[in-house]
């Protein structure tokens, strides 16, 4: 009898550590089974928490996730407003932009250009700067309205204290007016200016003179000889222009010269005026833009999200 | 009684470990449902996961993903292992319809892909080689210039990739690089400027030649003014080419180049295809690793959704 109840005592202990080794597993399987299903709901939310935290600090890799969680505008805006501030702390300046870039939210068809407003909110911005405050100017655009392109040139050529203009990839046309007035000028290595020929009705002015000397006058119509005489008026109001921004900072014959390249229509309009040309031609510039300049470029939407049809890596 | 007993308490023990088996056997069993299921709520963001499970590369393409975020995930593993294999850092410049393209909207160079990948390339370390993938048929010339600057300026080799075509634009970039890969069939094309007029787009060349066919008198003052700035704007293309191959040939074969792709003596879509980059002179490799085709796939080609296979 003895030996039966160590037999059977014995085949209880074996019942009861077979059955929680089961049990043990089978609870483990239903937890994460659990897991799974409730996870698979959460994990949509997680990832977007997770891509949004991280959309500042977010210098490369996974794009697949940015492209489509982007920021508010509101966001990009403060971000902006941000980097502009520390810039000023870090140069001691005051930082304005001139930047004419499609934005997220801008109309399809809409094509930013220098206008009459940039230039009024410029103007009230470099007055309202102090005059012994630098002024860092950051300028990206192609260019526009030739008029209030030379009042902005202008507002920065008779800023008192030093004036620094950041191309961090092009100023094209009357943007390069802006670029001319700077005491200094900051580009990258690919970065680019451009001739400021005067376009008249999307010619070159010289172009358009130059049809006088080639065809027989009564064979030219009447539209073409008006165009070339407001083409020969801007060329030389042009030319004027240019030198007289360049005054200050090289020799009047130099000025000339340089303000003759620059307008005279010796290039095609679209011609890259290089860090190395620019430097040759005698303009104050130094290579590479501050780090910040460039992460304030990063808020505006460069990836293909917006852009239909492209993608870029 | 006492082997009763004892054959009582062996079958006891018998049953709970017949039972206890089965339990685990069943646990066992319901086990690759609960696989498959975590595998699906990672499929959002990781759809060809299933690729990695070494199923074997022949078979035709894994699932393919049907939304925005899956297919650009896909793509982005697919650069990542070319980068792994080659060692190098891959930027992409394919201007292919997409999904998610409008309708009506054709993709070219932009001033938009110049400020993107100036801005890629500007973090990619010195010492770091890169593979530039170009598919394009060309566009806005400025800022295929600025993009060929870039390519030209990086400090390490840059090598072009064209697996179908780079035309116009594409092509200037692609002779910036130090070297170009294609296959027998991939093209590139003239650089020669296109002028726009009222009238639509002309070659430069053409325009230019113009002026010497016609007597004066009887061309239209438009067409006189833009032969003045064909003659420019060639002289721009030229000038560009030449310095884009300084140091890749002597100075004397450079010119003959630039005046043979900028000149504009034959149609601008002429191809220029392997053995002519050759005879040209430039740095032409023959073979496109197969991982640049399988980013393709990633691309509707007919513009249509894709179908799951």
């Amino acid at each position: 009898m003895d030996e039966i109840d160590i037999v059977l005592a014995l085949a209880i202990l074996a019942v009861f550590l077979l059955s929680s080794i089961t049990n043990f597993y089978l609870i483990r399987y239903l937890v994460r089974r659990l897991d799974a299903t409730t996870q698979s709901g959460v994990k949509a939310k997680a990832e977007d928490d997770e891509s949004e935290s991280s959309e500042e600090g977010e210098d490369d890799g996974d794009d697949g996730e940015e492209v489509l969680h982007l920021p508010s505008k509101e966001e990009i805006l403060a971000r902006r407003a941000q980097l502009v501030k520390e810039l000023e702390e870090e140069r001691g300046s005051r930082v304005l932009t001139l930047i004419h870039r499609k934005e997220p939210w801008s109309a399809v068809d809409d094509e930013p250009e220098i206008v009459l407003e940039d230039s009024e909110v410029i103007l009230q911005q470099v007055r309202e700067t102090p005059p012994d405050k630098p002024i860092d100017f950051i300028v990206h655009t192609e260019g526009g309205l030739t008029f209030a392109a030379d009042l902005m040139a202008m507002a920065l050529r008779y800023h008192k204290a030093k004036v620094t203009v950041m191309v961090p990839f092009y100023a094209m046309s009357d943007g390069t007016y802006l670029v001319l007035s700077a005491d200094e000028i900051m580009m990258e290595k690919c970065s680019i200016l451009a001739p400021v020929e005067p376009l008249i009705d999307d010619m070159q002015a010289n172009a358009i003179m130059s049809i006088l000397k080639r065809k027989p006058i009564e064979t030219i119509s009447d539209r073409t000889i008006l165009l070339a005489e407001s083409a020969r008026m801007e060329t030389e109001n042009a030319k004027e222009f240019v030198k007289w921004l360049l005054i200050d900072k090289m020799s009047e014959e130099q000025a000339t010269q340089v303000a003759n390249f620059l307008v005279g229509g010796f290039m095609a309009s679209t011609t890259p005026i290089t860090l190395d040309v620019a430097r040759a031609i005698g303009l104050n510039v130094v290579e590479g833009v501050p780090e910040k300049v460039h992460q304030l470029f990063e808020t505006i939407e460069f990836t293909g999200g917006l852009r239909p049809g492209k993608q870029y890596q | 009684m006492d082997p009763f007993e004892l054959s009582l308490s062996l079958g006891l023990i018998a049953v709970t470990a017949i039972n206890s088996g089965a339990l685990l056997y069943a646990a066992h069993k319901l086990r690759p449902p609960e696989a498959t299921t975590t595998e699906e709520s990672h499929g959002g963001a990781e759809e060809p996961s299933d690729q990695e499970s070494s199923a074997p590369e022949t078979s035709e393409a894994p699932r393919r993903p049907t939304t925005k975020a899956g297919i650009l995930a896909w793509r982005q593993r697919i650069i990542e292992e070319i980068e792994k294999e080659r060692g190098t850092r891959v930027i992409t410049m394919i201007h292919k319809k997409e999904l998610w393209t409008e309708p009506g909207q054709d993709p070219e160079i932009g001033i938009e892909d110049t400020e993107t990948i100036l801005q890629k390339m500007r973090k990619v370390p010195p010492t770091t080689p890169i593979d530039f993938i170009i598919h394009t048929p060309g566009g806005y010339a400025l800022a295929a210039q600025m993009m060929a600057m870039a390519i030209k300026f990086h400090p390490s080799k840059v090598t072009v990739m064209v697996p179908f075509y780079a035309m116009s634009g594409g092509s200037l970039m692609s002779l910036a690089a130090g070297e170009i890969r294609m296959e027998k069939y991939s093209v590139l094309g003239p650089v020669d400027p296109q002028i726009p007029t009222p009238d639509g787009m002309y070659p430069a060349g053409s325009i230019a030649t113009l002026v010497k066919t016609k007597p004066i008198q009887s061309i239209t003052d438009r067409m006189i003014i833009m032969s003045d700035v064909a003659n420019l704007e060639i002289e721009n293309a030229k000038a560009f080419v030449i310095w884009l191959l300084q140091g890749k040939m002597d100075k004397e074969q450079a010119e003959r180049v630039a005046d043979f792709l900028a000149r504009g003596y034959m149609s601008h879509a002429t191809p220029i295809t392997l053995d002519v980059a050759r005879a040209i002179g430039l740095n032409v490799v023959e073979g496109i690793p197969d991982k640049v085709y399988e980013l393709f796939k990633t691309f509707a080609f007919t513009g249509q959704p894709y179908r799951h296979a």
